[in-house]
């Protein structure tokens, strides 16, 4: 009898001990799990976003899934062209929609016939953000020296963190002697 | 009084099987171990950071770089290995202790951009885990350690930001939630507790300014707190108050040995700086939330205010935890203070360290008091409950303790890396060609011309091409943008007549730099742009928009800058949001000696713009010959400013270094301004749009040699 209460106190003890254990065993393995798993953030960025990007020169992340980005140069109309004289800078202003959530934008870069010219400086626009497009001005003035007179083409391109480039715009200009 | 880990490892001693004879000495040990699982979750995480840590691969490849903040990093950390200390020979947002964090960089043969990106990568990671670690001793010390470990676990893997001056924040914070309940109960123990909240205060102080300023909250806070709830009983409040009055008069004599360590006893500078940089944030460096940050704050607060609420009601129907209901109202009066760093500067990343402290904060709550007081099934639930949220919010772990991301580290080459093929490799570092040109052209400028016992003055904040040179960067206040006050401006022009320059780099707005926050630079620290123009002339331009320049005494010998007052009547108008507001009509005065346009100006606004910011203010200069040019600026709120504005283009700016000033003005085009004109706008929903905008005069400012 006093055999079968003492081992009916242990199993009692031991019954206590699983039942305390369960909860850190399901715990630690849930959270063993998640170090595995690459689940998706329910923000833009994962919580923990590491890196230097805490002082903003120019915005360089914009967002929404599902469309592409979109952008151009301005040029006076009706002509859509712009000039420029040799030996000078030329400012050269732009803009760029950013729809999709995914694309982490470096730098836009404003090309003279392919080849690159200089880095554009990127601001963002209040605007309606309801459309959940950011949108950005950007500009940049480039000097135009060493370009031989007459019409070029001026494009602008768009980098993103992946190093891949985007060209969204190409307007005809007209260098001046 | 017991400590945590006894307590806890005698409760789980009553529950461990017994009279297992192998298991005798076994169980010992794993009691032993048990007690101190979560030393052992932080040893194993300090670990991991430090096996990455030597296997991080130098040169190391740079995916982006950011000219304003490697700057400021890189050039403390070359500081301290100058032997130049935060806050005593340079002033910063950051503190001497800041780089003494930095320690490796003393071990190091030499400090390259390479080691600093990984010393910039690394010890943050160190120093979170330890301070979290000890935060959770405080936050939860009579809890199973097991929780205690998940709860460190959790937070370092899953939500830390590692940024050490919310992290140091979150453990004064806590260590002084812990004093508050153990230190006025005993006199002998009280001038000890006072002293070491006394020193805790002062090492925040020594840290950076806005831990500073949280630490001397928090004293106060829990401070008031616990003294309002003691308030029934006289001898609990008379020690209180005592208390409350004995730290900050320790506190004192703290400032005045950092003072005599800094130099001399009566000089406050530190002190000084450190307010002048906080109080300033929120006007020189306000920044918009976007609506996906704002979504995530939102969402961030309510749950952990819910989690307060929720503990608040558990606490006030037990009758257990007394000490509980002071802690609650200290950590959510605490938590909306912290919600102060999400306000001003609203990135992303801001506004999760931010929410960090406060979401270490709740969890605390779901480890702790929640998940004891319920007694039966329902007592897992607060910790499955924390895990639910780390799937749904934080969802993957940072990359260092990433399972694939440690066996890659493991099965990765020991031979020295090579830089991918797109990039260019300079100081132990792979760069884009775009960032690797300025850098090499401006560091070998440096380096060829500047002696290596001579400082170098940089302009705007590019620090990090002096640091490369492994030249000294001049100044007495280390980035040049934060200089938004009298007493800062002081100190840089007079730590560069200290330091006394040699050489320098100028790089112009939108070519060679960024403005920051589109703030163009001179406008935003015009007096130390002067200082440089008028110092130093161009020797070489080293890319685009890059100049190198050399200190000339006959030009400061000779500069001369005249100042016209232009008779216009003040105005002062109402400010309507996106609205814009003719202040001035120039069409009558000449404008042939005109360099730069000096507003003076006072925007008035309503007081709450003190706990949110204000909006931001645009200047538009309505030209002649129909084109226009829009300048964002600064100005303090109900503080006469001047708001110094280059009328043309910003790299004309460049001109004004040439040798002969005949050249200043000869490139492009300056036709006459004829209006002037402003707008204010909203950054986001917390941005305080001003009630009135008044223009007191605008001068016309001409620079010259005699």
């Amino acid at each position: 009898m006093n055999h079968s209460e003492a081992s009916s106190g242990v199993s009692r003890q031991t019954d206590s001990w699983k039942s305390k254990a369960l909860l850190p065993m399901v715990a630690y393995s849930l959270l063993g799990t998640l170090l595995f798993l690459k689940l998706p953030s329910l923000f833009r960025f994962p919580f923990h976003v590491h890196a230097n990007s805490g002082a903003v020169v120019s915005p360089r992340v914009a967002a929404v899934p599902g469309q592409p980005l979109g952008g151009g140069i301005y040029a006076p109309r009706p002509a859509n062209r712009l000039i420029a004289q040799a030996g000078t800078h030329v400012r050269v202003d732009g803009w760029l929609d950013i729809h999709d959530s995914k694309l982490s934008v470096r730098d836009v870069i404003v090309l003279l016939d392919g080849k690159p010219l200089a880095k554009a400086y990127i601001y963002p626009v209040p605007v309606d953000r309801s459309s959940g497009t950011l949108h950005c001005e950007w500009s940049v003035e480039p000097l135009f020296a060493g370009i031989a007179p007459g019409d070029h083409h001026l494009q602008a391109a768009v980098f993103l963190a992946d190093g891949s480039g985007i060209q969204f715009d190409d307007k005809s200009i007209t260098v001046l002697d | 009084m017991s400590s945590p880990a006894t307590s806890a490892g005698a409760a789980h001693q009553a529950s461990a099987p017994r009279g297992v004879s192998f298991a005798g000495y076994g169980w010992r040990i794993a009691r032993a171990l048990y007690a101190q699982l979560d030393l052992l979750a932080t040893a194993l995480l300090t670990l991991i950071v430090l096996y990455l840590y030597r296997r991080f691969p130098l040169p190391t490849d740079v995916a982006t770089f950011y000219p304003l903040d490697e700057s400021w990093v890189f050039d403390t950390f070359a500081k301290a290995r100058q032997g130049i200390w935060l806050g005593k020979d340079v002033l910063l947002t950051y503190g001497p202790l800041f780089q003494l964090c930095f320690v490796p960089v003393f071990w190091l043969n030499d400090l390259s951009l390479g080691e600093h990106y990984k010393l910039w990568h690394f010890v943050p990671i160190w120093t979170t885990i330890l301070l979290v670690y000890g935060s959770a001793r405080f936050l939860l010390p009579q809890v199973e350690p097991w929780k205690r470990a998940l709860y460190i676990l959790l937070l370092v893997i899953f939500w830390a930001q590692f940024e050490i001056k919310s992290c140091a924040a979150l453990f004064v914070f806590t260590a002084f939630l812990w004093a508050q309940e153990r230190a006025p109960a005993g006199n002998r123990r009280m001038p000890l507790y006072a002293l070491l909240s006394a020193l805790l205060m002062t090492a925040a102080f020594l840290l950076s300014a806005d831990t500073g300023f949280y630490a001397v909250a928090a004293f106060f806070l829990t401070g008031i707190c616990y003294g309002g709830y003691r308030l029934p009983r006289r001898q609990a409040r008379l020690r209180s108050a005592i208390f409350l009055a004995l730290v900050p008069a320790v506190f004192f004599v703290c400032m005045l040995s950092v003072n005599a360590i800094f130099g001399r006893i009566w000089d406050f500078k530190y002190w000084v700086g450190c307010y002048k940089i906080v109080s300033g944030y929120r006007w020189f460096a306000p920044l918009g939330m976007d609506p996906e940050t704002t979504r995530m704050l939102a969402i961030g607060v309510v749950i952990c205010l819910s989690i307060f609420l929720w503990t608040w009601i558990v606490c006030r129907r037990s009758s257990q935890e007394p000490s509980l209901s002071p802690r609650v109202l200290s950590v959510a009066l605490f938590s909306l203070l912290v919600l102060q760093s999400c306000i001003v500067r609203s990135t992303w990343r801001t506004v999760t360290v931010g929410l960090f402290v406060v979401i270490a904060l709740a969890m605390a709550f779901l480890f702790g008091p929640l998940s004891r007081k319920p007694t039966g099934a329902t007592t897992g639930v607060p910790v499955l409950l924390a895990l639910a949220l780390t799937v749904v919010f934080a969802a993957s772990p940072y990359e260092a303790f990433s399972p694939a991301a440690i066996l890659q580290a493991w099965k990765s080459s020991a031979a020295p890396p090579m830089c991918p093929q797109d990039k260019l490799p300079l100081d132990q570092a792979c760069l884009a060609l775009e960032d690797f040109l300025p850098l090499n052209a401006a560091s070998t400028f440096l380096r060829e011309h500047a002696p290596a016992s001579e400082s170098v003055m940089i302009f705007p904040y590019e620090n990090v091409y002096g640091d490369i040179a492994r030249r000294r960067v001049a100044g007495g206040v280390l980035q040049s943008y934060l200089i938004a006050d009298p007493f800062l401006l002081d100190q840089q022009l007079k730590g560069l007549e200290r330091d006394h320059p040699g050489w320098g780099i100028y790089s112009a707005d939108y070519l060679g730099s960024g403005p920051m926050d589109g703030v163009p630079n001179f406008t935003r620290t015009p007096e130390v742009w002067l200082y440089q123009q008028s110092h130093f002339h161009r020797v070489a331009n080293l890319e685009l928009g890059i100049l190198g320049l050399q200190r000339d005494e006959d030009r400061i010998r000779r500069w001369n800058m005249e100042t016209a007052q232009w008779p216009l009547a003040p105005v002062r108008q109402r400010v309507q949001a996106g609205k814009d507001i003719q202040l001035a009509q120039l069409h009558s005065w000449p404008q042939q000696d005109v360099d730069f346009l000096k507003l003076r100006i006072e925007v008035h606004s309503p007081p709450w713009w003190r706990v949110l910011k204000p909006a931001s203010m645009t200047f538009s200069l309505q030209r002649a010959d129909g084109t226009s040019k829009i300048v964002h600026a600064i100005a303090k709120p109900d503080h006469p400013h001047e708001i110094w504005i280059y009328p043309w283009s910003e790299y004309q700016l460049m001109n004004y270094f040439f040798e002969n000033p005949s050249d200043w003005r000869k490139r492009g085009v300056h036709p006459p301004i004829t209006s002037i004109s402003v707008r204010f706008d909203r950054q986001d929903w917390l941005s305080v749009l001003p009630s009135e905008v008044e223009l007191q005069g605008v001068d016309a400012v001409r620079v010259s040699l005699r």
